[in-house]
């Protein structure tokens, strides 16, 4: 994968990413973080290509001065809220309480009811400089870890999604 | 009021009941790090003194529930303290040998029957051992009758001791019971025997901010009706059961930090992925603006 031919297209390749038009309307936010728009746009192609998530969407969170995602893997699942963050980012407590609390959530869940704003899910989207991401999702509160009935639920729906996914790759 | 002695800078309980009071009426549970008298060689369990974290110390103190003692003042010595001794033993050997004479009287009465069964039967054999001689040298008639007699009046009730014959025994027993002092159980002291007032010392934790933020996070968690062990362990400041930890799995750990104090979000990647491997929520507990503490739970996706 490394040879000097290859090296040719991979920077091809990056000026592509900068080309993207979802990377350019993230810029056109104007937030004076292009690193932080680098890594929503890694992110972003992750899931969308990737992970293959039915809705994913950016949106601008001026309060925080940061590009965040929503979206849902599946239409079965719920919307979530994602925070992308290169791994070095510095964040406090407050800062952390601040996501919860500034997060723009979805147009549709505002219209359900008033949103408790600390009651909110978001996710981090934490990446890495080889862009690997890895996902951790901030609550307020206590969550209790899911009781032992549940976790074995969860693994057997992941084997069986696995099953699935790799039936279909088959075709 | 529950003692706890403050030795070389920890904090330690040394009275059972004290320890057991901690656990079930204030969910205090502390650390057993003393061995077991009768199981030494081990240290799978371990026995008293209960040692206590800095934070479960400043919380009893807090709420009133203990007092802070001097562990680190030795035994009194002299005179007084030796005769105070010497009295205490003198006083349980007296009552080991009252115990003693009990305990062989209980013996007696219960193995009378067997006693007395056996007396008649030696009587028994003697009569036959006089009749064989009888019968051997005199007339057959008068020895036949008496024998037969004996014999018939043995068969008809179960041997029993005489009251008389039983007060003999008794008094053997007196005579046979010593006062033999190497043989008393002798009471290891684990605690000084004259009672003595003691003044109590102070505590002087917190004193950083570290310390104090640590402390605030223990008494919120605690009021919210958790039981909290230290979190060593698994990484964090401490871990929070939803009850007695002998019962339970714990199912937070918490991880103190000041509010503005920055970390990576690398250390969140590394929290959340200590949390998840164990099957625990991890805490970050800091101290918001207005002084209450706020909880955010950590938690991994599993996207990947």
């Amino acid at each position: 994968m490394a040879s000097s031919e290859q090296n040719e297209t991979r920077a091809g390749d990056l000026t592509s990413l900068l080309e993207h038009p979802k990377y350019k309307e993230m810029l056109a936010y104007g937030f004076n973080n292009q690193e932080q728009v680098h890594v929503a746009m890694l992110v972003y192609l992750y899931l969308s290509e990737a992970k293959q998530w039915e809705e994913l969407d950016v949106q601008p969170c001026p309060a925080l001065q940061l590009v965040t995602l929503s979206g849902r893997p599946t239409q079965a699942d719920d919307l979530q809220v994602l925070v992308p963050l290169g791994k070095q980012t510095e964040l406090s407590p407050q800062r952390l309480r601040d996501f919860l609390t500034h997060v723009p959530l979805p147009q549709d869940e505002l219209e359900l009811e008033e949103p408790d704003l600390m009651t909110k899910r978001v996710t981090l989207a934490i990446c890495d400089t080889d862009s690997t991401v890895t996902f951790y999702r901030i609550r307020d509160g206590f969550v209790p870890p899911d009781p032992p009935e549940i976790v074995a639920e969860k693994k057997a729906k992941k084997r069986q999604w696995k099953k699935r996914k790799g039936q279909r790759t088959q075709h | 009021m529950i003692d706890l002695y403050l030795c070389h800078g920890n904090v330690y309980v040394w009275n059972a009941s004290a320890a057991c009071d901690l656990r079930e009426r204030h969910r205090i549970v502390g650390t057993f790090v003393g061995a077991l008298p009768r199981l030494p060689r081990q240290n799978v369990r371990l026995g008293r003194p209960l040692q206590l974290m800095p934070e479960e110390t400043t919380l009893l103190l807090n709420k009133g529930i203990a007092r802070l003692l001097d562990g680190n003042i030795p035994p009194k010595t002299g005179e007084d303290a030796a005769q105070a001794v010497t009295e205490h033993r003198q006083q349980s050997f007296r009552e080991q040998a009252e115990i003693c004479r009990n305990d062989r009287k209980r013996k007696l009465h219960e193995m009378a029957s067997v006693i007395a069964k056996g007396r008649a039967a030696k009587r028994k054999k003697l009569a036959q051992k006089e009749k064989a001689d009888d019968e051997s040298s005199s007339s057959v008639s008068t020895s036949d009758v008496t024998s037969s007699t004996w014999d018939e009046h043995e068969e008809e009730e179960e041997p029993r001791l005489s009251v008389e014959e039983m007060k003999e025994l008794e008094a053997k027993l007196e005579k046979t019971t010593g006062y033999n002092e190497q043989a008393f159980l002798v009471q290891i002291m684990t605690e000084q025997v004259s009672e003595e007032t003691q003044e109590t010392i102070p505590w002087n934790y917190p004193t950083t901010d570290t310390e104090a933020l640590r402390c605030h996070v223990f008494q919120d968690l605690w009021e919210k009706g958790y039981f909290l062990t230290s979190g060593g362990k698994f990484g964090g400041d401490f871990l929070v059961y939803p009850g007695d930890p002998f019962r339970y799995h714990s199912f937070y750990i918490a991880v103190c930090r000041p509010r503005t104090e920055n970390m990576e979000a690398l250390d969140i990647v590394r929290l959340g992925r200590l949390g998840s491997n164990v099957k625990k929520t991890v805490l970050l507990c800091s101290e918001s603006e207005t002084g209450e503490i706020n909880y955010t739970s950590l938690q991994w996706t599993g996207m990947n």
